[in-house]
């Protein structure tokens, strides 16, 4: 492997700036770094090396002018298969959507592609980002790259695990209830979910629109800093989007001791494994050390904050994949003569198996009966989860959870579909209350496979993050 | 609990979803766990004097067709129209 891969991106920027190797060379490396790794990681379901090496070359002149466009000019990075790629297959992991070609790039595209980084492909996902192993994928497995055996993680694996095997700089994914979080934590590197609104997702297909985020995934918290600015910002094609107040993160630096809430409820929750939990207490005392006050804080019953995510995120979902109907969209069964017949068998092939488990719930939860049921009481227990979270937030600065609650699991589906929808409890909390949350790594377990630690702040705090994620990454 | 077999051809209909006999069984079972799942909520939120017996699926009334706003009544709507047609901004570099 070239060591120029393993590089910070400020590292690659001063090395391409001051002509140690050119944008061309660093590109070429990655490329073969996805050719020699690709046979095992599988993170890549659409390359982009020709264009990749077109821009590079473009990247090239520029900085040979002095006039690049800034942190991210010449420098490769990869994006999750469910942003919209003009001219570029995105499939979303789907036979729904396996040939199609977007005639459009999502904002994040054309932001990256305006501040001149270089899009090396599309990353592998669970189906239509249901999932939590990549495993649901119908077009290719994803592996772990620190072990095999094991799963990336999910939906975002394909990002995760790109990045983590040096295939990539840095990538994108989405992140709905911990999809780049999870995956991140698994594969040893850091995972942010911004706050809801601070990154359009004009251009991302969308799950569960009400949680969808874009997610990073990068080395180091710098990295993560110099792309989420770059990423930020107003866009008039998402009206969620709003304008971050410090986008350079420089008034979110503190030099008071912060204050950092641990919740007790989800470090003793029986799904989180002993390893993690001593991995989290590690972590605790290593802040108690650096001078942070530690407090305890308590939650909103971990099964209730569950059940709202699964009805909300699946209400949503059947929702937003009605559109793939064969006829505006998606994969067509050609050969049905009558209009609903086309509609059911275009959707029954097109789908996999989670896919259609999670249109026909929230079909279910939407039903008359069940919307007063259930879907009314989520939004409530959403409501009051936001509500206590703002609240921790006003007397604490972060809140502090392992990411998730054990190591990667192992491949070919060990776990079953409830025990996976557990693996989520930890990051829901911030996805149901819009919050910003980031996992850092830190710790191994007995197998060497990394653990993480999730810091959650208030909205918009995202360098408070960042600033804590640093103090971590000097003492590993 | 299971849902019935009924129920899940009913939510597949609503979904647009052909399923075989082996997944109507399956999701079933699936949709009941879920459902079980969900009850999670029912100690914590809602109603306090919420102690109705939640009614099924059958118990719902028939979908019904019913007339709906005419073509004339839609167009005289549209700021610009073409013919019998609305006319709307270009998208995506159509002329």
């Amino acid at each position: 492997m070239s060591e120029m891969i393993k590089r910070s991106l400020a590292e690659h920027r001063r090395a391409l700036d001051g002509g140690e190797y050119t944008s061309v060379e660093l590109t070429r490396a990655y490329l073969d770094e996805i050719d020699r790794r690709e046979g095992v990681v599988g993170a890549y379901l659409t390359l982009n090396a020709e264009a990749a090496l077109k821009s590079a070359t473009e990247a090239d002149a520029r900085i040979s002018k002095g006039v690049a466009r800034g942190a991210l000019d010449g420098i490769p990075y990869a994006l999750k298969d469910n942003f919209c790629t003009k001219g570029l297959r995105t499939t979303c992991a789907s036979k729904m959507l396996e040939h199609f070609i977007p005639p459009y790039d999502a904002s994040v595209v054309t932001r990256l592609n305006d501040a001149g980084a270089i899009l090396l492909g599309k990353l592998n996902m669970d189906e239509f980002a249901m999932g939590s192993a990549t495993e649901t994928s119908a077009l290719g497995v994803t592996r772990n790259p620190i072990d095999p055996d094991r799963v990336p993680g999910g939906s975002s694996g394909g990002s995760a695990a790109a990045v983590a095997a040096y295939e990539a700089a840095f990538s994108l994914g989405s992140d709905t209830g911990g999809s780049v979080r999870q995956p991140a934590a698994f594969c040893g590197v850091l995972g942010m979910k911004p706050t809801y609104g601070a990154i359009s997702r004009y251009g991302m297909i969308a799950m569960a629109s009400s949680l969808d985020c874009v997610g990073l995934v990068t080395h180091t918290a710098d990295d993560c800093g110099a792309v989420l600015s770059c990423l930020m910002g107003v866009d008039e094609r998402d009206t969620t989007t709003v304008a971050h107040p410090d986008p350079s993160f420089k008034s979110m630096k503190k030099d008071a001791p912060l204050r950092i809430a641990v919740v007790r409820e989800l470090l003793e929750d029986e799904a989180v494994s002993l390893e993690v939990r001593n991995s989290t207490e590690e972590a605790i005392g290593l802040l108690r050390e650096c001078g942070f006050e530690i407090g305890e804080v308590s939650l909103p019953s971990p099964d209730a904050a569950l059940a709202a995510y699964c009805v909300i995120s699946a209400a949503e979902a059947a929702s937003n994949l009605a559109r793939y109907d064969g006829i505006r969209f998606g994969h067509c069964a050609a050969t049905e003569k009558e209009l609903l017949s086309l509609y059911a068998k275009g959707r029954s092939e097109g789908f996999g198996s989670e896919v259609k488990r999670r249109i026909l719930f929230g079909t279910y939860m939407m039903t008359e009966d069940k919307r007063v049921l259930y879907y009314d009481r989520a939004l409530e227990a959403r409501a009051r989860i936001r509500e206590r979270m703002l609240q921790i937030l006003k007397q604490y600065d972060m809140i502090l959870t392992p990411t998730t609650p054990t190591s990667a699991f192992r491949t070919g589906g060990s776990l079953t579909p409830m025990q996976r929808r557990r693996a989520d409890l930890c990051a829901i909390y911030a996805s149901l209350s819009g919050l910003p949350a980031l996992s850092v790594p830190f710790g191994h377990d007995k197998d060497g496979l990394p653990l993480a630690i999730q810091l959650i702040g208030a909205h918009f705090c995202e360098g408070l993050l960042l600033q804590t994620a640093k103090l971590f990454e000097e003492v590993r | 609990m299971e849902l019935s077999i009924d129920e899940v051809k009913l939510l597949a209909q609503r979904s647009r979803l052909a399923l075989s006999e082996k997944e109507l069984k399956k999701y079933a079972r699936d949709l009941g766990a879920l459902e079980e799942l969900s009850a999670a909520l029912l100690p914590f939120f809602g109603p306090a004097n919420d102690t109705e017996e939640p009614f099924g699926l059958s118990d719902m009334r028939e979908d019904r067709v019913e007339a709906g706003i005419c073509r004339e009544e839609l167009l005289k709507l549209s700021e610009l129209r073409r013919e019998e047609f609305f006319s709307v901004p270009c998208t995506l570099g159509e002329v």
